[in-house]
């Protein structure tokens, strides 16, 4: 089930809250969307809960606009930032009360609260009250009685706020575990981006006219562009590459609003021979739409690229670049490194070029 | 009030006196101020007390029923009704002016430190009501020869009644019924009103809401008999106007109990329910009616206690066959004989004990 919010603009009395906000979340990908208090990263999901209705702009969900609909109608699913958890329901019914209204029966609502309790790690506590639960307990429930009835997508208002280092991580990491588990359509919110990259596939900056959205996404999602762009004219039309799916391995992709995906990129932790010892990452399958060229798009993620790699104690980034393409290498800061060579599979001279992560271009050629 | 804002105010250095004049009497003026209109505009409509307490006390309301029943001066009865809804409505939006927030019937501010003066104010004020209950009480099992139980035994029908012209047991059936059905009209209603109010508060709103307290019940009788008196509207032998009637007077106290309950549940949870998959019935049925409970017990409570007690209207509207418990204990008392006396008395305490009880549950099950 993915997401679309397109064209999305919201204005309280005079103050205009969101102006002309665009993302799209495909299905299965968590995207976090960061903003200062006050910039309306709230409003946005309950636009899409359908808890506020947007002046201009409309909410699609697979493509279906849901932007009239009521909320109880749109199976989108709110973790409200206070939880909101019903004070006079204990656990079990806070978390049953989705299925219930769904019509589940009884077996199937006991065992699907059961399960569910079971992953966020409060079988204990299904009959207690509420009120006995710690903040980040509440959270949990809250977490589990939004994903049972399967929504469509999932919201999470500041999911991690006024929780301290530990219950943070951990709170983290069932999120990413259970949304990824059930391959749910995710948006979240949050102030602090350092909050939200462990969780999230792609960040979405509030209030920057951007109407291209940035993932990490499955392999299979980025192949036909890989194919068209790469292959174009070719005998082979083979476009897997080796590590596709190594652990290490991430592709991003640039989304439209429809979903379309407009350029990609992979990164692969591979060794480059004249830089042994160094922690290096190559980056492959640089492609772009044809009707996309030079909007930008691939330095967006190598700059998108770059900031995943900052974690990940890299010393180097490395590509095979096309001859045609080494000015737009050398604008990202990379520099040409020996002789070219003539690429096997497309026939064309290419060389390496390379960044350093450390510090300025050239530490790693000089 | 917070205690807290108190203690603020302590540590940024001001004295008792200081905090008195700085905090405390700000933030309680509008609610003393409220307080003040509200018991000004209760005594200018007074009306059972002084009737029941006889002769050389009158009130505009007394003089209104005097002239409009024993006199059969209803012209000059309505001038004094309309002169007198002037003045009170007058006072009333001066004070809705003053205090746009709802007054809220019962809080109590929890706080450890134990303030003797003030429980021995509460003692004096609960003994100054008890012991005339009390004397009631004794009265009801007094009669001219000594003890006995014969006002009660009328009262509850056991023996055949030697006070002719009372029908006591059908005052007994009439009351319970009336504030049955009154409760019946003025819960839903006024929880309704309440609901609406709570989310957004409008003057307009407020000012139908409480017009019931500030125009006098007798005014409403009075109004209800002349208007009401010619075909196809004549309906004041209806047997359900007065449980109308009963239930327009408990309303502004069923919505004033229900505002800040209603204000206290979460808006969010309606909102987490619909996200869930809710429609606004569920919402309702699941989530809001759950959470209202004590308000409905209160507001029940409230109607019932306002219905069984409710004399002003009801004088004008009952008739002997329609008589209700109140109307009876006025008669029963204002007769010669020692048995409709203590009969009398025996009724009051019997209504006493219902609607304080009922009061008490309100207090009871109202969370602070």
């Amino acid at each position: 089930m993915s997401l679309s919010i397109i064209d999305v603009s919201i204005a309280f009395g005079e103050r205009t809250v969101l102006d002309r906000e665009s993302l799209h979340v495909p299905t299965g990908s968590i995207l976090a969307v960061v903003g200062a208090s006050g910039s309306g990263k709230t409003t946005l999901l309950r636009i899409v809960a359908g808890l506020e209705r947007p002046d201009h702009g409309r909410i699609e969900i697979d493509g279906d606009d849901v932007t009239k609909w009521p909320t109880h109608r749109r199976r989108v699913g709110l973790v409200f930032q206070d939880n909101q958890l019903f004070p006079h329901l204990d656990v079990a019914d806070n978390v049953a009360f989705g299925l219930r209204t769904a019509g589940w029966t009884r077996p199937d609502v006991t065992k699907r609260v059961a399960e569910l309790l079971d992953a966020v790690g409060l079988s204990d506590r299904r009959d207690q009250s509420i009120a006995t639960l710690s903040g980040g307990e509440a959270k949990r429930v809250a977490l589990a009685r939004t994903l049972a009835p399967m929504p469509r997508i999932v919201l999470l208002d500041e999911p991690f706020a006024g929780l301290d280092d530990d219950r943070r991580l951990h709170l983290a990491e069932v999120v990413r575990h259970m949304l990824q588990g059930s391959g749910t359509t995710a948006l979240l919110v949050s102030h602090d981006r350092s909050d939200v990259e462990a969780v999230a596939d792609g960040i979405h900056r509030l209030g920057t006219h951007d109407a291209i959205t940035v993932l990490s996404v499955p392999v299979e999602t980025i192949r036909p562009l890989r194919r068209e762009v790469l292959r174009a004219g070719m005998a082979n039309q083979s476009v897997e590459f080796d590590g596709d799916d190594d652990l290490d391995t991430f592709h991003l992709a640039a989304f439209d609003t429809t979903g379309r995906v407009l350029a990609t990129s992979t990164w692969l932790r591979r060794d480059l021979s004249s830089a042994p010892g160094r922690n290096a990452f190559q980056l492959r399958g640089m492609a772009t739409a044809t009707d996309h060229q030079s909007r930008g798009l691939g330095a967006r993620l190598i700059d998108e690229g770059l900031t995943r790699l900052e974690t990940r104690q890299v010393d180097v980034v490395w590509a095979n670049a096309r001859d045609a393409a080494l000015d737009f290498y050398r604008r990202m800061n990379f520099q040409v490194h020996g002789d070219g060579f003539v690429e096997s599979v497309t026939g064309l001279p290419h060389h390496v070029v390379m960044r350093s992560m450390s510090g300025r271009a050239g530490d790693i050629s000089s | 009030m917070d205690e807290n804002l108190l203690a603020a105010a302590r540590t940024l250095g001001a004295d008792p006196l200081k905090v008195w004049r700085g905090v405390t009497w700000p933030l309680l003026r509008p609610a003393i101020l409220s307080a003040a209109s509200l018991v000004f505009v209760m005594c200018a409509t007074s009306y059972g007390v002084i009737r029941v307490l006889g002769s050389g006390w009158s009130t505009v309301d007394v003089e209104i029923y005097r002239r409009a029943v024993a006199l059969g001066d209803v012209s000059g009865a309505a001038v004094l009704a309309a002169v007198q809804a002037l003045v009170v409505i007058t006072a009333l939006t001066m004070w809705s002016r003053r205090s746009s927030e709802w007054a809220v019937l019962s809080t109590t501010i929890p706080t450890r430190r134990r303030r003797p003066a003030l429980e021995v104010l509460v003692w004096i004020i609960g003994l100054a009501f008890l012991v005339p209950i009390a004397a009631l009480a004794a009265t009801s099992l007094r009669s001219s020869t000594g003890w006995s139980l014969a006002g009660w035994r009328n009262l509850f029908g056991l023996t055949e009644s030697r006070l002719p012209d009372t029908k006591i047991v059908e005052a007994v059936t009439n009351s319970a019924v009336y504030a049955v059905v009154a409760a019946g009209i003025a819960v839903p209603t006024g929880l309704s009103l309440a609901r609406s109010a709570a989310r957004r508060p409008r003057r307009w709103l407020t000012a139908i809401v409480d017009a019931p307290i500030g125009v006098s019940a007798v005014a409403v009788g009075l109004g209800i008999l002349i208007t009401y008196d010619v075909d196809p509207i004549d309906v004041r032998a209806s047997w359900w106007l007065v449980p109308v009637v009963h239930a327009s007077v408990a309303l502004p106290f069923v919505v004033r109990s229900a505002v800040p309950l209603i204000r206290s549940i979460p808006s969010g949870l309606g909102e987490a329910a619909a996200t869930l998959g809710a429609s606004p019935w569920r919402r309702w049925v699941h989530v809001e009616l759950p959470l209202l409970r004590p308000a409905v017990t209160a507001a029940s409570a409230f109607s019932l206690a306002m219905s069984l007690g409710e004399f002003g209207a009801t004088s004008f509207l009952t008739r002997r066959d329609t008589t209700t418990l109140p109307i009876l204990v006025e008669s029963l008392l204002s007769r010669p004989g020692s048995l409709s006396v203590m009969t009398g008395s025996a009724t009051a305490v019997l209504l006493l004990v219902v609607t304080g009880g009922l009061v008490v549950l309100v207090d009871r099950r109202t969370p602070t």
